[in-house]
């Protein structure tokens, strides 16, 4: 007992890892820009803590602060008791004096930071020697780095690849390579500077999985810095930055406590939270703690009325029953399986015999079918309702589209007439594609993808890093030539795609323009440019960070270098430069002079979009265009292209990795996995019939599809089409009122 | 010019080397010291330029088989970085078949116009070929088995006299290393550009030469920007990780001389002893040399 008093009282006395007092930053440059002012903040060992804030909020700064790659201008910045203090003192730390150096190697080797762009942190080409190069800067015996590198790699999982080089890992691989860097150097703190922003679903997964890891088994403290919410919604202690000041910090219950705050400062709560406060604001009584995916499910089922309903809908319906039974059995596995790192499902009905797999998933369609079915006829209902006294878009006879006048129109569902009527602006059959075909690095990126894309679509498409989205992408605007298949693959059985793209043969070396699109829709003079000219015009495509492609001088001159390249006419060029500016939300006469590289990252990103969309496209490709962004940035830039396919550009083309978007924005979803297309369909009918195999891909599944598989494994009778979040906010007010 | 900047990309991409030519494998070769590899290289270099006849070459050629196939590079790999001096090869030969002058009499073989074709051009231009490929053949061995990082560790350790002088060894080649793994990067970067600019219609094909520079300039600026911006987050990345410098650094991979580079090594003399044998005629050896 004594003993225990004694060891509280010494973890009382122990000081803070991680402590900064009333520290004071600021950047000069031409002029001074103060980005952390009077920070304190002290963060326990062991304790997985989470920095969030909007871009431009200083947590960058901070985590530079924090190991002495900036010096704080004002205040102190102490980790594991040694103070980095005055450049020129020396310092005793416990007894020891430790000059200027030796305190700041100390505090780099006990702090280590993981970088955001997993690309700029390797020293080496191959990984072990990268990994060594921490321990060999503070000169580890060798046979201690070794030691070192190979424990390092075992940590993060990834041992076999010690003698690779870095540059063909996929990003959450090469992270973890870094965080094994740091590792080696036997670090007490990790700080992740917002480390997973650039990744995909499934780096990030790696990463948070690698960094929780090392929190609970090595009790290595870890600060997170982070925007996205739900990975913030992971730590013990969570700060909030705004303007270079924290301000705001606890536990999780920020999220629901300071909510206001929070939105003030253009941040959100977690989407579970988000949404349970919707469900809150549409009578669903769901309680305000909730704060993850799990939470809000259990919260949902344990709802009085909810599981009186669920029950009487078992008796009413024969379906329902079935799937009750069936998803009874897996219940404690699937409620297992749902974590907000890993949001992907795992089909719980693997472990089962294959034989008795097929027969429940044939029985889940069945019943997919039939909710699908009255998805559809409520969605023909609410369609309607929202389209007022527009015709009636639905149902099945009349989609509303097959008229001259395809646009404006957000949420459609084409029908068998109007595909007869409007002809595809994309239409692509069986197209393969292959790197480098006929030689040993051969490397099949399309097979055999047919495709067909409308005017007014809003397709998304969705897949692993790796699975052809881009190669797909670059087809559509001629960037990468169709292939004709090699002797060898013909033997194969590579058959010879086509491409249409506005009725031009991609297959044809000199691509032939179409006049007839020419003339209607595009007002340059034809025949001065070159097919691929014309097509790229017409088939706009913003790359993913688009921002790195800005060179000009000043704004207004970069925007306007795609039209300049149409030739177009001086006035013209003038008049589609400011029209873009200003459809991007910039203000025109503020930005035009100034230089790209003056405006701040998401200012930057839409210059970027500008100069695509001045060239007037009437396809519009965009590659992961809110990757790396804020939630405010990421919800003012889907804002921004719903209202440019609204008001200039009616068919979208997004390839994403955020599944709540593609699933409330896109009319059609195509689902690629390994260069082939797996599916392509509305969302809530990929959703509710095609969920299993989305998982079985690793492809997570939306918000709302995920809780509502939740709730069916537990014997709800939630609807499967429903897959964004307002039809379920809908559908879940809809099965509490009966 | 972009096109084939891709195509190289997509090839990096698909091996799993980051560089260079390098051919993983486990052989007597490969485990050699890449320095000891180094020397013995430059060692059968000059010893190539002692050689004067067929019967020398030919000889060179045979025992150059021995470390090919102790190397277990496959013969297509090493054929294959013959390919790119195929054309100087023919170049030479056409240049000396064509332009040789007998120092003698002798007779042409055949004469048209202002050309003569000699005997002797022919044999000059049949050695200087045998020479041209001896000569590559050797050094691609060494890339074939050495990885970048080890021929960079090896310079840096053969450098390390230098720093007497105040040579700073160290950091070229850290300076080489840093570049051996962000090339790949930096070629997937371009490529991206180069995509991103042409998707905005930019032309990079037509036009006259000055029309073609000033088209890359929407590629250079973003790609001087973005480099710039890599090595400054690399540098933060190197100073978190304790980096200051070559002073009290310790490495992993210690280089060491073992028995193979001893016997290397001895093979190699030895080659270059019989070479000198032949050439010189010691030992009254040289009866060989009328085979030629």
């Amino acid at each position: 007992m004594l003993f225990l008093i004694c060891e509280y009282r010494f973890l009382k006395a122990m000081p803070a890892i991680v402590q900064l007092k009333n520290v004071s930053y600021a950047y000069r440059g031409e002029t001074f820009v103060p980005a952390v002012k009077n920070v304190s903040l002290e963060i326990g060992e062991g304790v997985f803590a989470a920095l969030c804030g909007q871009n431009g909020s200083g947590k960058s700064t901070l985590a530079r602060l924090m190991n002495g790659l900036l010096t704080p201008d004002e205040g102190d910045v102490i980790i594991g008791g040694i103070p980095l203090g005055d450049e020129k003192k020396t310092e005793t730390v416990n007894g020891v004096a430790m000059p200027y150096d030796k305190r700041l190697y100390e505090i780099r080797r006990s702090l280590g930071i993981v970088f955001q762009n997993p690309d700029n942190q390797t020293v080496a080409a191959v990984i072990e020697d990268d990994i060594a190069f921490g321990p060999e800067n503070i000169g580890v015996p060798t046979a201690e780095i070794r030691e070192r590198v190979d424990a390092a790699l075992k940590s993060v999982g990834m041992s076999e690849y010690a003698e690779r080089t870095a540059s063909r890992l996929s990003g959450g691989q090469k992270q973890r390579i870094a965080i094994a860097g740091i590792l080696a150097l036997k670090p007490r703190v990790i700080v992740l500077d917002e480390s997973t922003a650039m990744l995909d679903p499934k780096g990030r997964a790696e990463v948070l999985d690698t960094v929780r890891r090392l929190n609970r088994d090595e009790g290595i403290t870890i600060v997170l810095i982070t925007h996205f919410m739900e990975e913030a919604a992971l730590a013990d202690q969570i700060y909030v930055m705004n303007e270079g000041g924290i301000c705001l910090s606890g536990g999780r219950e920020i999220f629901w406590k300071e909510r206001a705050k929070l939105r003030e400062i253009g941040l959100k709560a977690p989407p579970a939270a988000e949404l349970a406060e919707r469900l809150r604001a549409a009578g669903v009584p769901v309680p305000e703690e909730v704060c993850s995916e799990t939470e809000l499910a259990d919260a949902l089922c344990f709802l009085p009325c909810a599981e009186r309903k669920a029950e009487n809908t078992a008796h009413n319906s024969q379906f329902t029953i079935h799937n009750a039974q069936l998803k009874d059995k897996d219940n404690a596995q699937c409620n297992g399986h749902f974590s907000l790192s890993q949001p992907v499902i795992d089909c719980p009905a693997k472990e089962n015999s294959p034989a008795k797999k097929e027969k429940s998933v044939g029985e889940l369609s069945d019943n997919a079918e039939f909710t699908m079915h009255n998805a559809q006829l409520k969605d023909g209902v609410i369609n309607a309702e929202r389209n007022g006294d527009e015709k009636n878009t639905t149902e099945t006879v009349d989609c509303g589209l097959c008229t001259v006048d395809c646009k404006e129109k957000s949420e459609i569902v084409h029908c068998e007439l109007c595909i007869v009527n409007c002809p595809p602006v994309i239409d692509m059959r069986e197209l393969s594609f292959s790197y480098s075909p006929g030689t040993a690095f051969s490397a099949d990126a399309l097979k055999e993808v047919t495709l067909s894309v409308r005017e007014g679509d809003f397709l998304g498409v969705i897949g692993h890093t790796g699975s052809g989205k881009s190669t797909l992408a670059q087809h559509l605007n001629g960037l990468i030539k169709m292939q004709t298949p090699t002797r060898r693959q013909r033997r194969r059985g590579v058959r010879q795609g086509t491409l249409h793209v506005f009725g031009m043969d991609l297959s044809q070396k000199k691509l032939k323009p179409n006049f007839s699109i020419l003339n209607s829709q595009f007002s340059i003079p034809p025949g001065k440019l070159s097919g691929y000219k014309i097509l790229r015009g017409l088939v706009g495509m913003v790359f993913q960070y688009p921002e790195y492609q800005l060179f000009d001088e000043t704004v207004l001159k970069d925007v306007g270098f795609g039209p300049r390249n149409l030739g177009l006419p001086a006035d013209e060029i003038a008049e589609r430069c400011k029209w873009a500016i200003e459809a991007v939300g910039l203000d025109y006469g503020k930005i035009k002079d100034m230089s790209p590289f003056e405006l701040s990252g998401g200012q930057k990103r839409r210059a970027a979009i500008a100069g695509v969309i001045a060239m007037k496209p009437k396809v519009l490709i965009l590659d992961e265009p809110t990757a790396g962004l804020d939630p405010k940035g990421r919800e003012e830039i889907m804002e921004l292209i719903l209202k440019i396919k609204a008001e200039s550009c009616p068919t979208i083309v997004m390839i994403s990795h955020d599944m709540d978007e593609i699933a409330r924005r896109c009319n059609r979803i195509l689902v690629l996995n390994g260069g082939r297309a797996e599916f392509d369909l509305p969302p809530a009918e990929l959703y509710a019939r095609h969920a299993e195999r989305l998982t079985e891909i690793g492809l997570a599944l939306p918000l709302a599809a995920r809780l509502g598989r939740a709730l069916n494994a537990r014997g709800f009778g939630f609807p499967a089409g429903v897959c964004n979040e307002d039809e379920f906010v809908r559908e879940a007010a809809r099965l509490m009122d009966n | 010019m972009f096109d084939k900047v891709s195509r190289r990309n997509y090839a990096v991409k698909m091996r799993d080397i980051s560089f260079g030519q390098y051919y993983p494998q486990k052989s007597f070769v490969h485990r050699l010291d890449a320095r000891a590899k180094f020397l013995l290289v430059v060692a059968y270099i000059v010893f190539i330029f002692f050689i004067d006849t067929f019967a020398g070459y030919a000889f060179a050629a045979l025992c150059l088989c021995v470390p090919i196939v102790l190397s277990r590079v496959p013969l297509r790999l090493i054929l294959k970085s013959l390919r790119a001096i195929v054309f100087l090869i023919v170049f030479t030969m056409a240049l000396n078949v064509l332009f040789f002058r007998p120092q003698g009499v002798e007779e042409p073989l055949a004469a048209f116009w202002i050309v003569k074709i000699y005997g002797g051009g022919l044999m000059y231009a049949g050695k200087m070929a045998a020479r041209l490929i001896l000569l590559i053949v050797g050094p691609s061995l060494l890339t074939l088995t050495t990885s970048p990082m080890e021929l960079t560790n090896a310079i840096e350790s053969l450098l390390k006299p230098l720093s007497w002088i105040r040579f700073p060894t160290h950091e070229l080649a850290m300076i080489m290393s840093i570049a051996l793994s962000i090339i790949p990067t930096i070629m997937e970067e371009t490529d991206k550009i180069v995509k991103a600019q042409k998707a905005r219609c930019a032309d990079f094909e037509s036009g006259s030469l000055l029309k073609k520079a000033k088209a890359l300039v929407p590629v250079l600026v973003p790609l001087f920007v973005s480099s710039f911006r890599r090595a400054d987050e690399l540098a933060m990345a190197m100073d978190s990780r304790c980096y200051h410098g070559g002073k009290g650094r310790t490495k992993l991979k210690i280089l060491r001389y073992g028995w193979r580079d001893l016997a290397a090594a001895a093979a190699v003399l030895s080659f270059g002893f019989a070479v000198l044998v032949l050439r010189y005629n010691w030992f009254g050896f040289g009866f060989i040399q009328w085979l030629a």
